[in-house]
């Protein structure tokens, strides 16, 4: 492990100590401050304390799990869900990966992007402002809200927006708002889907989209390599779990979480308390590797985040996604004209078409399934508005000269209202997706910049860490196969059919 | 967030204490407000299904016995499970005793929930594909609604036990079995910071 001393990056404290003769040992990772050396916490003691993979089920499991997937079943049947489960799998390696670089370091991965090559964090600065300032995830819920309300959706989405910002400024530390919200809806999701599925489906339902999850001998349907489906398929397999930047942005919950280093980085304040909050230390900090009791931490650290990553993460996302496939199979035998009419409607038409598909097996279950869209619409502008405020306050702070002289709070509150004045301002007078000439290319930068993480997140790892910490060859194959097949489906899809509109 | 194992309780129930544990003897209204949030959130599941049925155009006295017909077994069902965490014949905070407890409980409450509504609607009990696929594939739903009532109860519980410590002392040992992990997590904190402000170790 490289040391060296440094005075860089410290702490009155710590300064304090060096002038006292104490040295500061220091890691060194690209040209940016070099990482103090500092302990690493102990691990929680139970397992099951939950850690930010909550946060990402509750964004992940939306509308490609209740929505995309269901439809791509009820089109091509249940065997085409290997490719699902291949998508959640790479979803699992990407988020424990992402947490040996937040665990090690308490820095984000845009942190880490940027000690390899600035640029590269900056692709993602503008990728996240290009994708994520649209509330169109926000509209989709509301629109469902109105079918079930008769409230105009551009009334509940404005409602809905001020709510989330007026709640992120009043708490005092963000996270612990975003967990508790969180966990409450996910735990109603679990619960409501089994409920549902214990009136729909059957043991043979279960059975065949059980066995469609391994039949990757069933490949890709010629039917689906076309200009009309090829796209989704793509943009479906983008959305199996978190889709888009959520992951990277699962680094900033860690260390809002206090995971491993985290510990040492203050968290983020609502605007209100934004006063109190802490000053950030120039960079993060690492521990030290080669010390007996500091490893034996950081192996009890890796088990949490498997058992956050393998049983809440894997395991939440894959129980939903099992029952809505039931539920859509289910439906489809009752009602076989919803294939015809998924097979060639728009988004709001699929959705009443699956709906009313439901609805056919029992008028319940089109209430249902459209209270579902509502809640996972909400949920979902819940964490993305946090998460994007999270992630570019946290990139302007380190990198925009003068940004400093701010709070943390300050900067997360103005991105945070700033997206939202956007967003109402667009539900009242514009495209909620984004102008129709550009959406193409909105839903083509979400998927890229997941093969682009992929790769990103496979250099941080191996160039930013110590050896004894950097992931085995293997996983890092893993990763620059999925960077790249993501990439290679995304510009297939382009260059052969012309298209990139995924869902 | 530790797991504890209760042993069983030494006094005998009593008309007026029909609930013995380790910390105490619980009253009827104490071990009310002990299965108060399994009672909840059994509720919240039946709410689901059945509040629901009311905004789809079923009639009135089917929509009142879907929610009552589920709400009640599955929040007495609830409330159970936690008098047994109460009285020790199940840890508190692991996953697998209350998947068996719900694996158990679950589909003998939907077979007669079926069983009840196919009645009220004038038609023969009668499920798809036979009672023995009906009730395998109940005992697999089971699973999934234990993982949400898990995660409920793990997650908000103990903020009502926080509420009613001063009163039950199986709610008192329970805050106390978590505050206990918080101090010693706290303590840890404050050494580091000691250690930091003394400049001995350059954290």
């Amino acid at each position: 492990m490289e040391i060296a001393e440094n005075q860089q990056g410290m702490t009155v404290v710590e300064r304090e100590a060096l002038e006292r003769g104490e040295t500061q040992r220091v890691w060194r990772a690209g040209k940016l401050p070099p990482m103090p050396i500092r302990k690493l916490p102990e691990a929680p003691q139970a397992a099951h304390i939950i850690g930010p993979a909550m946060i990402l089920v509750a964004l992940g499991v939306g509308l490609g799990e209740t929505y995309l997937w269901p439809r791509l079943v009820i089109v091509f049947g249940p065997n085409i869900r290997w490719m699902f489960l291949a998508g959640v799998a790479l979803q699992t390696v990407v988020m424990l990966e992402m947490a040996r670089y937040a665990m090690a370091t308490g820095e984000s991965i845009f942190f880490g992007a940027a000690r390899v090559f600035q640029p590269l964090m900056w692709l993602f600065f503008v990728t996240a402002i290009a994708v994520y300032i649209w509330p169109g995830h926000l509209s989709t819920g509301a629109d469902a809200f109105e079918e079930l309300t008769g409230i105009p959706w551009q009334l509940s989405a404005c409602v809905g927006l001020v709510v989330i910002g007026v709640m992120f400024t009043l708490v005092k530390i963000v996270y612990n708002l975003v967990e508790a919200v969180l966990t409450f809806l996910v735990g109603v999701l679990v619960i409501g889907s089994a409920i549902t599925a214990a009136f729909v489906g059957s043991l043979s339902d279960l059975g065949d989209v059980l066995a469609g999850l391994v039949r990757v001998d069933y490949g890709i349907p010629h039917a689906a390599v076309t200009a009309a489906w090829f796209p989704i398929l793509v943009g479906s397999i983008a959305f199996a779990g978190p889709s888009g930047m959520q992951q990277m942005w699962y680094t900033l919950w860690l260390r809002d979480k206090g995971a491993g280093m985290g510990t040492h980085m203050p968290r983020v304040h609502g605007l209100v308390h934004a006063g109190e909050e802490e000053t950030m230390p120039a960079s993060g900090s690492m521990f030290d590797v080669d010390d007996p009791d500091e490893w034996r931490k950081w192996q009890d650290w890796r088990k949490w985040v498997r058992w956050d990553a393998i049983l809440l993460f894997f395991g939440i996302t894959m129980l939903v996604t099992i029952i809505f496939t039931v539920m859509a199979m289910h439906a489809a035998e009752v009602n076989p004209q919803a294939k015809a009419q998924l097979l060639n409607g728009e988004r709001s038409d699929a959705l009443t078409a699956m709906r009313d598909s439901f609805a056919s097996t029992a008028p319940i279950l089109g209430t249902l399934f459209f209270c579902f869209i509502s809640l996972v619409g909400w949920k979902a502008s819940v964490g993305l508005f946090d998460a994007f405020a999270r992630g570019q306050s946290d990139m302007t702070y380190y990198f925009v000269p003068g940004a400093k002289r701010f709070k943390m709070g300050h900067l997360y509150g103005a991105f945070l209202w700033g997206v939202i004045a956007f967003g109402i301002l667009i539900i009242l007078f514009g495209p909620v997706d984004g102008p129709g000439k550009i959406l193409n290319v909105l839903a083509f930068l979400s998927t890229f910049v997941m093969g682009a993480y992929c790769l990103t997140l496979v250099a941080v790892n191996n160039r930013n860490l110590p050896k004894k910490l950097r992931p085995h060859w293997i996983i890092s194959v893993v990763l620059t196969l999925g960077g790249l097949g993501y990439l290679g489906m995304l510009f297939y899809s382009m260059i052969k059919f012309g298209v990139t509109d995924l869902g | 967030m530790g797991i504890l194992r209760a042993e069983r309780g030494m006094t005998l129930p009593t008309r007026e204490s029909p609930f013995s544990t380790q910390w105490g003897t619980l009253s009827w209204s104490q071990a009310c407000e002990i299965g108060l949030p399994g009672a909840v959130i059994g509720l919240l599941g039946a709410m689901m299904a059945g509040g629901l049925a009311a905004s789809s155009g079923l009639s009135l006295p089917i929509v009142v016995l879907a929610i009552v017909g589920l709400a009640i077994p599955l929040a007495l069902a609830g409330a159970a499970y936690e008098l047994l965490l109460a009285m020790g014949k199940a840890p508190l905070g692991t996953l697998a005793p209350m998947a068996l407890f719900w694996v158990l409980a679950f589909p003998p409450i939907r077979v007669a929930h079926a069983g009840l509504l196919d009645l009220a609607g004038g038609h023969r009990v009668a499920v798809p594909h036979g009672w023995a696929a009906f009730i395998a594939y109940q005992v697999l739903v089971a699973v999934p609604f234990a993982i949400g009532y898990w995660w409920l109860h793990e997650n908000f519980a103990p903020r009502w036990w926080f509420h009613i410590r001063e009163r039950n002392p199986v709610a008192e040992h329970w805050i106390r079995d978590k505050l206990a992990y918080a101090a010693a997590a706290e303590a840890e904190k404050e050494r580091r910071g000691e250690r930091r402000k003394r400049g001995r170790v350059p954290q």
